[in-house]
């Protein structure tokens, strides 16, 4: 009787399973995508909103994150497809072993662009180059990332000693209080903390790191694993359309009050505040050249002991199956 | 109140063999009487809550600080209020508090077995103990992003680190407890014959429950600062994320208000737990009168 009963849930399971099968081929694929909710990565929203990923068949499974620290493990866990990060939390994490690729890019910084990260002082002191940092106080959001890199190679190039340079760690919302408390001389801000800065007339950009140390260079990034591209190619492609449609949208809408709504619904900035952003163009490619020159520059600074390969980090059509 | 009494004696003491000016401290015993019994009521805990907000309101407004993260209290509560009214705060908490709930549920629950079962064996509590106290003091905001690579982003994670925080607690407590228990119970129930599942469920669970509530107590309030925290690190929901975003949109009074309202929470969530405790100890005490 018990095997009886037992057959027929083994009929009903295989059904079942039969049904699932059959209405899995007309329904959307789910991609599992951590975004972080800064300007960056509008073109992703834009296509978000404009509904360019449910046109590719895909339905986005969207988490929140606070950068490459989160998205990074998630996505090598498998826990997420795809994550928003940055050139050099890719190029560590790869360095280290791990499977990561940076799919497309999210941000450029061209030397004709409004720069969106700047270092900034108070206007009442005499800090205005890498050489006046030296036994000074900087603020950077995190250490060993990004920022830490582009001001330590700042203060070089402008005549100072990075290692002379205490750098601190100091999170954005609470870098202008830093500086008014004294408590760093200078703060490497991105935008939107940027421009409550410098709306302040206590504060003074005295420099721009991307634009000084590296122009053209690629800051954010999409980052998946080579397993993950390998095994759902198709799904990459579409993703990487639907993207490529919210950049070319993103780029044409810079100036409008759509861009501006959709920035705001995310980030919850408020839309006047998005408004006075002058959000610079979205790239469409990501260039190895950059990468290799931000893989020089970890180097230099002591962030990487070998060399590598940008391509090693890059999808391209070669590193498709 | 015996407590205070107790410890201002030694102090009186001390200040009439000692100088002057500690026998200054000693007041006269009616007007330490009155003070004793102001301190004693709840009310002048709230005078002085209502006064650090007073000051918080007259700090932001004449701009003593000229910080633009440090908004009035009022502006705080009127952001409260509308996150209130808008669903905005109370979606964020509802999902705190059912991670957190799950989190600490499990977490209690497991620390409770395996404080009775290394009561119940003196060879475990040896085997186990220096394991326990070399996990015990690990920060948990510190295992979260390698965590991520095993559990995920998602309601997994920070279930399972609310759970850890809340199991070491409990377990500590209620272990201690066990140990604590007068051996006269024990031997009693060995000399009827009691079965050790039944000596665990009827004698030990029962004589060590004020120390397992105690330990409940301790494991909830960090039940809610651990689902926060690992809400902040890796967020998707609940108010931890909606403390992070609001700060990183330069909403500092929603940000507040978020504060508040967990501040609220943790509040109401001790009253409760101490309304429930009150009646557990009462059950206990009268069921040990009627044992003796």
């Amino acid at each position: 009787m018990y095997f009886r009963r037992s057959r027929r849930l083994l009929l009903l399971a295989a059904a079942l399973l039969a049904c699932h099968g059959v209405a899995r081929a007309d329904e959307m694929k789910t991609l599992h995508v951590g975004m972080i909710p800064t300007i960056d990565f509008a073109p992703f929203y834009a296509a978000l909103t404009n509904g360019y990923f449910t046109e590719e068949g895909l339905k986005i499974d969207l988490t929140p994150t606070t950068g490459g620290a989160v998205g990074i493990p998630a996505v090598v866990s498998g826990a997420l497809d795809i994550a928003a990060g940055n050139v050099v939390s890719t190029i560590l994490a790869a360095s280290r072993g791990l499977d990561i690729i940076a799919i497309a890019p999210a941000s450029k910084v061209r030397a004709s662009d409004p720069d969106l990260a700047a270092i900034v002082a108070l206007t009442a002191s005499t800090l205005h180059s890498g050489a006046d940092l030296n036994g000074k106080t900087l603020a950077v959001n995190t250490r060993a990332n990004v920022l830490w890199l582009y001001g330590r190679a700042w203060v070089r190039k402008t005549g100072g000693d990075p290692d002379k340079v205490t750098i601190k760690e100091v999170p954005f919302p609470q870098m202008l209080d830093a500086l008014k408390g004294h408590q760093v001389d200078a703060a490497f801000m991105v935008s939107p903390f940027l421009n409550a800065a410098l709306a302040d007339p206590a504060f003074q950009r005295i420099g721009e790191p991307y634009q000084q140390v590296q122009p053209d260079v690629d800051v954010g990034q999409y980052e998946a694993t080579n397993a993950f591209v390998r095994e759902h190619p198709k799904e990459t492609a579409a993703f990487l359309r639907a993207l490529r449609k919210g950049a070319v949208w993103f780029n044409a809408n810079r100036r409008t009050p759509a861009l501006a709504d959709i920035v705001a619904g995310y980030s919850h900035l408020s839309a006047g505040l998005v408004a006075k952003i002058d959000l610079p163009e979205a790239p469409m490619t990501i260039d190895p050249a950059q990468i290799g020159k931000t893989i020089d520059l970890m180097r230099q600074e002591g962030l990487l002991k070998a060399p590598m390969d940008p391509m090693k980090i890059v999808y391209t059509p070669a590193t498709r199956p | 109140m015996i407590d205070k009494e107790t410890a201002a004696l030694p102090n009186e003491a001390d200040g009439t063999r000692a100088s002057p000016a500690t026998a200054a401290v000693g007041a006269p015993k009616a007007r330490s009487r009155r003070m004793t019994a102001l301190a004693e009521t709840r009310i002048s805990g709230f005078v002085l809550v209502l006064a650090l907000l007073a000051l918080w309101e007259v700090s932001a407004r004449l701009h003593w600080t000229s910080s633009t993260n440090w908004p009035p209290f009022s502006a705080v509560v009127h952001a409260a209020l509308l996150g209130i009214g808008s669903h905005e705060l109370l979606a964020p908490l509802a999902g705190t508090l059912a991670r957190m709930l799950a989190g600490f549920a499990i977490g209690s629950f497991l620390g409770m077995v395996a404080g009775l079962l290394l009561g119940a064996s003196p060879l475990a509590a040896r085997a186990f103990n220096p394991l326990i106290e070399v996990l015990r003091p690990i920060p948990l905001p510190a295992i979260v992003p390698p965590l991520i690579l095993f559990l995920g982003v998602g309601d997994g994670l920070k279930i399972f680190v609310t759970a850890v925080g809340t199991f070491f607690p409990v377990l500590v407590n209620t272990f201690g407890g066990t140990r604590d228990i007068n051996s006269t119970l024990l031997q009693t129930a060995a000399t009827f014959r009691v079965g050790r599942v039944a000596t665990l469920a009827h004698v030990i669970l029962p004589a060590s429950l004020p120390a397992i509530l105690s330990g409940l107590r301790v494991g909830l309030g960090l039940a809610l600062v651990v689902t926060i925290t690992a809400e902040m690190i890796a967020g998707a929901g609940g108010l931890g994320y909606f403390l992070v975003q609001t700060q990183y949109a330069m909403r500092p009074a929603e940000m507040y208000a978020a504060v508040l309202c967990l501040a609220a929470t943790g509040y109401l969530l001790n009253r409760g737990f101490l309304a429930i405790e009150a009646r557990l100890i009462v059950w206990h005490g009268s069921g040990h009168r009627q044992s003796r």
